[in-house]
């Protein structure tokens, strides 16, 4: 190639020259496989289980949505791929090119860049075909892009440059409502590189670059492009404004890039993508490029010749993207589908669920005191009354009968109330108290000595000892049945938190196992 | 007012309803009654620091093409503050945003809202700003004018009609106030009227004068219209703690009366029960000793003694009842003795020495003894956890009163001297 050949014919002669090399993927593919297939089955494993957690529980509410969520999973993740699997299927045509996404807001002029570029390729005898997609299907067309001060993109539309490149024009990246996402997405996975367009009168407001994380994320080069810097001089001749269309001035440009550059490569790494992808600014006019009849030193004073030096920089790392295209095209599916979309719901609902497991923990220590105090303050006023009733019969037994089917009632309905997320398992409805056998009623005798004790006289009976034993024995046996109540509510607890925690270190596990199989993949194909 | 009391009272203020901490400021601002100020936002590179220059009519804000302004400046001049605030979305860390809306909110009293030409509609959170920016004029009366910059920058009058049209449809009924400030510049540089007249910029100003004139009106207005909010707010807060504390009360009342009325009942009864035993029992034998030969005879002494004993243990064991019932179990931490045995309130009102029969006349015949029981028993009632966790909800409810109070003084000082 000739020295002085300018930079737009060397770019559309690469264009033309692009090859494809497919290289054998097939072993990387096939782990990719394993690994999914390996998380299935794990998921599966780790399902949580609400042992000792009533149904309608909260905490028991919250275990199931997670597994309702793993169990889903496998057959989602299926789902999607299915629809990349048709999608892939219309869009192969367009593996073999080069894609170009061209990002922007509605006023970067878009349109405009993409036309340019279209009518460049046509000047030098290259056939261009627009298309845009509409109910799932390609549609080529004759129609240039519409432009304008407030043109609007509302679908996909794209337009073919020659044989081997595409632009790519679309209005959200990631909006998945319309039919056509399936293969708007399949598009935009299949892009090589994204130029930003920001308009020059108010460039580089970077906080557009966050919805391109995900394609910076899987490491496409970003190239700023500062689109129309150009500026209309004006003046009054004769009682009447004559305008001029200039292109902004060489210096006015530079600042502008260098700002340009500065925030953007700030921003990349505010969003922890690594910053080596981001090419420096370029600025043009397609306008003043037009107005000045397109000749080569009009291209370049628009700042043409510079950005075609700049997509040809950017054309080289495409190629070696394109060579691993298709296992990365399975790897995004099962980072972002699979595991990116388990992890996002999962993992919340999984810090969720464990933070209120422990906030239960915390609670049941309280729970059971309240318990005590409650069966506590309901039996004692009884007693008096149980005492007098059978002082006369000195009936320990019925008395403690009596006591401890209380007990059984009021702590039921006491642990009920404060207890009502657990299962308790203490059906038996006979409380022990622990009473010391030589408790008792106690008389007080009185033997007449002239009769050698033989005659006696019971005076009365005494039961304050035998108050004490109950009082005591009641409130060992109301602590014993509590304390058995809200150690199994911990150890419920204990298990779910444990569970929980094993679901968290497999999926942490799993995205291990990808992120060692993406290196691979780099590796392999860099 | 000296500003340290006007910093006490925005304390007093703040303490009860910390979310008014920049209507306060605003307030301070109102109430200091300096120059009125003109604010201009919109985002970064669209001409606001230009179009300032010209309305001033003099080179006082910095302008290049690119974002410039990063902080606030400001520039009084013929008796109006200027605020040049750094644009909307210009700062990845987004500190020239804070600027901006300390600008906007809190120092203007009219705002510039500029949107260059050139850009088309605006986005959306253009349009999310300006809306709030109208919403907040309905409310207090601050004037905020849409202004539509760089007009030289389109091709001729076509476009801007289409581009007018667009943002017509997006802020429907607003007046655009079409301006350039490089015509406005070339037009006073070479004397041409056409320019100077397609620049906008002499009819914007002679708007702007006229809202400048409205604005210790609306100053006014809105000192009053945020003294009315806060005062509402105060007083709403403090209703709201009058009823917790109603509430509060009458559980603290009712469990009062129904303490006292079942205690009484209790020592009515115990005392009926011991009445009757000790006048069943006739003369008094107990408190004869028994001699070394009665040591193996019933005596009158003995049986007395047995009555006595097991009466009074059944008074007591029918008192804890009640009082376990009303949680009434064990004594306040700071009167805990060392021996635990002894922590018991039974323990602490009834002592532990042996009742004879004038003791237990003493203590539950006569009224002075019942009402002692009473009364020590109460003491205790209201010692028990239960009743000091109401009574410190109660105090709590009290302090969020007088805080309320407080703050409602010092809104009224803080008015009294605007």
């Amino acid at each position: 190639m000739k020295a002085d050949v300018s930079n737009e014919l060397r770019f559309i002669a690469e264009v033309d020259g692009f090859e494809f090399v497919e290289r054998d993927i097939g072993k990387i593919l096939h782990s990719l496989d394993a690994w999914l297939a390996k998380l299935n089955a794990d998921l599966q494993d780790h399902l949580l289980a609400g042992d000792g957690l009533k149904e309608q529980s909260a905490l028991a509410a919250q275990a199931a949505a997670i597994n309702a969520v793993l169990q889903n999973n496998s057959q989602a993740c299926a789902r999607q791929w299915a629809d990349l699997e048709s999608a892939q299927a219309l869009a192969d045509s367009f593996d073999e090119n080069a894609l170009l996404l061209v990002f922007g807001k509605f006023n970067a002029g878009k349109s405009s860049f993409c036309n340019f570029l279209a009518d460049r390729f046509v000047a030098h005898g290259k056939a261009v075909q627009y298309f845009h997609v509409d109910a799932g299907r390609v549609v080529e067309t004759a129609e240039r892009f519409s432009e304008g001060a407030t043109e609007t993109t509302s679908r996909l539309q794209g337009v073919r440059l020659g044989e081997k490149l595409v632009l790519l024009d679309t209005p959200g990246l990631h909006s998945v409502t319309q039919d056509n996402a399936a293969l708007t997405q399949r598009f935009i996975d299949s892009a090589d590189a994204v130029i930003w367009l920001t308009s020059s009168t108010s460039p580089g407001q970077v906080q557009e670059l966050d919805e391109l994380g995900r394609e910076l994320h899987r490491n496409k080069p970003l190239l700023p492009v500062v689109t129309r810097s150009d500026v209309y001089e004006e003046d009054e001749v004769d009682g009447e404004i004559v305008k001029l269309l200039c292109n902004k001035t060489a210096q006015g440009r530079a600042l502008q890039e260098a700002d340009v550059e500065a925030r953007a490569r700030q921003k990349l790494v505010e969003m922890d993508v690594d910053a080596a992808l981001l090419k420096r600014p370029v600025s043009i006019s397609a306008y003043t490029a037009r107005m000045q009849g397109e000749t080569p030193p009009a291209l370049s004073d628009a700042g043409f010749e510079r950005l075609y030096a700049a997509l040809l920089s950017i054309t080289e790392p495409a190629l070696v993207y394109k060579r691993r295209k298709r296992a990365e095209i399975v790897l995004h599916h099962l980072e972002e589908n699979v595991l990116g979309k388990l992890c996002g719901e999962v993992l919340p609902l999984l810090a969720e669920l464990d933070a209120a497991s422990q906030a239960a923990r915390d609670l049941l220590e309280r729970q059971q005191e309240r318990i005590v105090n409650a069966v506590w303050r309901g039996i004692l006023p009884t007693l008096p009354a149980l005492l007098e009733q059978h002082a006369e019969e000195r009936d320990v037994p019925a008395i403690r009968e009596s006591l401890s089917r209380a007990i059984h009632e009021a702590f039921s309905r006491e642990a009920n109330t404060q207890f009502a997320d657990y299962v308790i398992a203490n059906e038996a409805t006979v409380v022990t108290l622990d009473l010391d056998q030589a408790v008792g009623f106690e008389s007080i005798v009185l033997a007449y000595p002239e009769t050698d004790g033989s005659l006696r006289e019971v005076v009365a009976v005494d039961y304050q000892k035998l108050h004490a034993a109950l009082k005591q024995a009641i409130h060992t046996s109301v602590l014993r049945l509590a304390r058995k109540a809200g150690k199994q509510c911990n150890a419920s607890l204990e298990r779910l938190i444990e569970l929980t925690g094993r679901l968290k270190n497999a999926l942490g596990l799993h995205a291990q196992g990808l992120l060692a199989l993406k290196s691979e993949l780099r590796a392999e194909f860099d | 007012m000296s500003s340290e009391m006007r910093e006490q009272a925005a304390r007093d203020v703040l303490a009860v309803l910390p979310d008014r901490a920049n209507d306060l400021a605003r307030l301070r601002i109102l109430v200091d009654g300096d120059e009125p100020v003109v604010t201009v936002i919109g985002k970064y590179n669209h001409g606001k620091s230009s179009l300032l220059n010209e309305l001033i009519g003099r080179d006082t804000f910095a302008v290049s093409d690119r974002r410039e302004t990063v902080s606030l400046a400001d520039n009084v001049h013929r008796g109006v503050r200027w605020l040049d605030a750094p644009g909307l979305d210009a700062d990845v860390g987004t500190a020239d945003d804070r600027h901006a809306l300390q600008a906007v909110w809190l120092r203007s009293d009219i705002r510039l809202f500029v949107h260059a030409a050139k850009e088309g509609e605006l986005d959306e959170k253009e349009t999310a700003l300006f809306a709030e920016l109208n919403a907040d004029g309905a409310r207090t009366r601050r004037q905020t004018f849409f202004v539509l910059s760089q007009a030289d920058q389109l091709a001729d009058e076509v476009e801007l009609d289409k581009v007018c049209t667009a943002i017509g449809k997006q802020v429907p009924g607003t007046e655009l106030n079409v301006v350039s400030s490089m015509r406005n510049r070339k037009a006073l540089e070479g004397g041409k009227q056409l320019l100077l007249e397609k620049s906008g910029i002499p009819a914007l100003r002679a708007a702007l004068h006229s809202a400048l004139e409205r604005v210790p009106q609306a100053r006014a207005h809105e000192v009053a219209l945020v003294f009315d909010d806060i005062r509402e707010e105060c007083r709403a807060l403090r209703a709201g703690h009058e009823t917790t504390l109603a509430a509060l009360r009458e559980t603290q009342q009712r469990q009062a009366l129904e303490f006292r009325q079942g205690l009484k009942a209790v020592i009515e009864k115990v005392s009926g029960d011991i009445e009757a035993m000790l006048n069943a029992l006739g003369t008094d034998h107990a408190a004869i000793p028994d001699s070394a030969q009665d040591a193996y005879a019933i005596t009158a002494g003995k049986v007395e003694r047995g009555h006595i004993q097991i009466a009074y243990s059944r008074a007591c064991i029918e008192m804890d009842g009640f009082l376990v019932g009303h949680g009434v179990d064990g004594l306040p931490p700071e009167q805990e003795t060392s021996s635990r045995r002894m922590n018991s309130v039974m323990i602490a009102v009834m002592g532990v020495s042996v009742k004879f029969r004038k003791d237990l006349r003493r203590m539950f015949c006569e009224a002075a003894g019942r009402e002692r029981m009473q009364r020590e028993f109460t003491h205790y009632y209201e010692l028990s956890d239960d009743r000091r966790a109401l009574a410190g909800r109660i105090a709590q409810t009290q302090a969020a009163i007088v805080a309320a109070e407080q703050a409602s003084a010092a809104l009224r000082t803080l008015e009294a001297r605007a």
